[in-house]
């Protein structure tokens, strides 16, 4: 389940560059689901431990130089009781953190508002107490939470 | 100000204006990659090349500063920003120096231009609307391109208004309420009990409660200090038919008037000033004796301030 709080708390993953440094192991691109990050979200073929960019074949690059967001996306997969930073998440991302929430309990930390496919949108609000009953709920109650935390 | 920066595997070129330019937009899109071929410059690398200029004026290597995710400068920003004037300060998301609780006060203090990277809405930090950027590939060339409007007032849409929601100061809610003939919000909103004062940080919310109110709308707000509240307020209007007037701000307004006939833009402000919103507010006073943000001066109930049409409200 996704589950949505607000703020940027110290034991959140605020910061995907450092604890995927950390944290990454090669044994990960051996799994489906961080390979469809690598396609989907940037737009690369892995070939070994090289990425290939799909819309410009000539360019190259390792895996520590993906997104913040593909990497916080991987950490997510891989890590037991995610708490994420939602910031660090494109939209183009949101999909995917949809997906991995479907298998275990995924907590976020918003402060911005990520655009989720609507029609496959199920989350639980920390700050409501239950689950949000409609997308229009989540938006609203997102502009309050992040208002609420934004001078922090 | 131009940026051109060139590496062997990327090349970007930005118009900016303004103290603070905010690259955001989603993952992959080589924001932090842009950063990476900065640090890459700066140290040096052959095949990377820079050119970041403003009118005649440009900032040379020594003068650009580069906060990365990786690398700490919580203990050592404060001296940089406010040491130096005139340089260019680029800063990816979780660098820890947001972490700070001075940030706020050290960026408004500092007197220099930044480059962010970032989805965070930041409140603290007078962005302009039109300083929020997405990153584009033309022709294998990253450019900025503005994730709302390539100028604020693009987002001005006035339609029927017979009631007017502002953040803005006693003056400019004196001046909708002696040109206009419908109700303007108070000063203060009362949400859960709570008086609230109707700054730009709350107006979405306030939007939420009248809109149960009122049928039709107009939100005026200044767009040169808002940036960080539009996507809320838009996510607030959701399809509803809301007007919006959306001036750089109510003092660069009036001075656009014929009256005074000064066009201020953000490259007049630079890096001097937080934003044009300031700018203007500083030019106003020096040029009108007397005015204030508490009231309605004298010369401004003249009908030649009324550059919208009267007959749409």
């Amino acid at each position: 389940m996704l589950k949505i709080d607000y703020g940027r708390p110290d034991f959140c993953i605020d910061n995907a560059d450092l604890e995927f440094e950390e944290e990454f192991e090669y044994s990960w691109l051996k799994d489906e689901f961080n390979v469809r990050i690598l396609e989907e979200v940037e737009h690369a073929l892995l070939n070994g431990n090289i990425l290939y960019d799909m819309t410009e074949i000539d360019r190259t690059f390792g895996i520590y130089d993906i997104s913040s967001g593909s990497k916080a996306l991987m950490l997510t997969h891989e890590l037991e009781e995610p708490m994420v930073w939602g910031p660090l998440f494109g939209d183009n991302c949101a999909g995917l953190l949809l997906e991995i929430a479907e298998k275990k309990d995924v907590v976020i930390y918003l402060k911005n508002i990520i655009n989720f496919p609507e029609e496959r949108f199920r989350a639980y609000s920390f700050r409501l107490g239950r689950e949000y009953t409609d997308y229009r709920e989540y938006e609203l109650d997102a502009v309050m939470g992040v208002t609420e935390c934004m001078f922090l | 100000m131009h940026v051109s920066l060139a590496g062997k595997k990327n090349r970007y070129e930005f118009e900016l204006a303004g103290k603070y330019s905010i690259l955001t937009g989603n993952s992959a899109d080589r924001k932090t990659e842009f950063l990476k071929t900065m640090i890459r410059y700066k140290n040096g690398v052959r095949s990377v090349s820079c050119n970041i200029s403003l009118g005649s004026y440009k900032i040379r290597k020594e003068n650009i500063f580069v906060y990365s995710n990786d690398v700490s400068a919580i203990d050592s920003y404060r001296s940089a920003m406010l040491k130096h004037t005139d340089c260019l300060f680029i800063i990816d998301e979780s660098s820890d120096i947001f972490r700070d609780r001075e940030v706020a006060a050290v960026f408004q203090a500092s007197k220099n231009y930044y480059i962010i990277i970032s989805r965070e809405i930041m409140g603290w930090l007078p962005i302009s609307i039109d300083s929020i950027y997405t990153l584009v590939n033309q022709n294998g060339v990253l450019v900025n391109v503005p994730k709302y409007c390539e100028n604020n007032e693009d987002l001005t849409k006035i339609k029927k208004a017979d009631y007017i929601l502002t953040e803005d100061s006693k003056s400019s809610r004196a001046f909708f309420q002696y040109h206009f003939q419908c109700d303007v919000c108070d000063r203060y909103y009362t949400k859960e009990n709570i008086r609230h004062t109707m700054d730009n940080s709350c107006l979405h919310s306030a939007l939420m409660e009248e809109m149960e109110k009122h049928r039709h709308i107009l939100v005026a707000f200044d767009a040169s200090a808002y940036g960080y509240f539009y996507e809320l307020l838009l996510k607030v209007i959701g399809s509803r038919d809301v007007s919006i007037l959306a001036w750089n701000s109510y003092e660069n307004y009036l001075l656009r008037c014929p009256k005074f006939g000064i066009h201020l833009n953000k490259d007049d402000a630079g890096c001097a000033y937080n934003s044009l919103e300031e700018l203007s507010y500083h030019r106003l006073r020096e040029i009108l004796s007397g005015y204030s943000i508490s009231g309605l001066h004298s010369v401004l109930k003249d009908s030649s301030f009324v550059q919208y049409p009267l007959t749409l409200i």
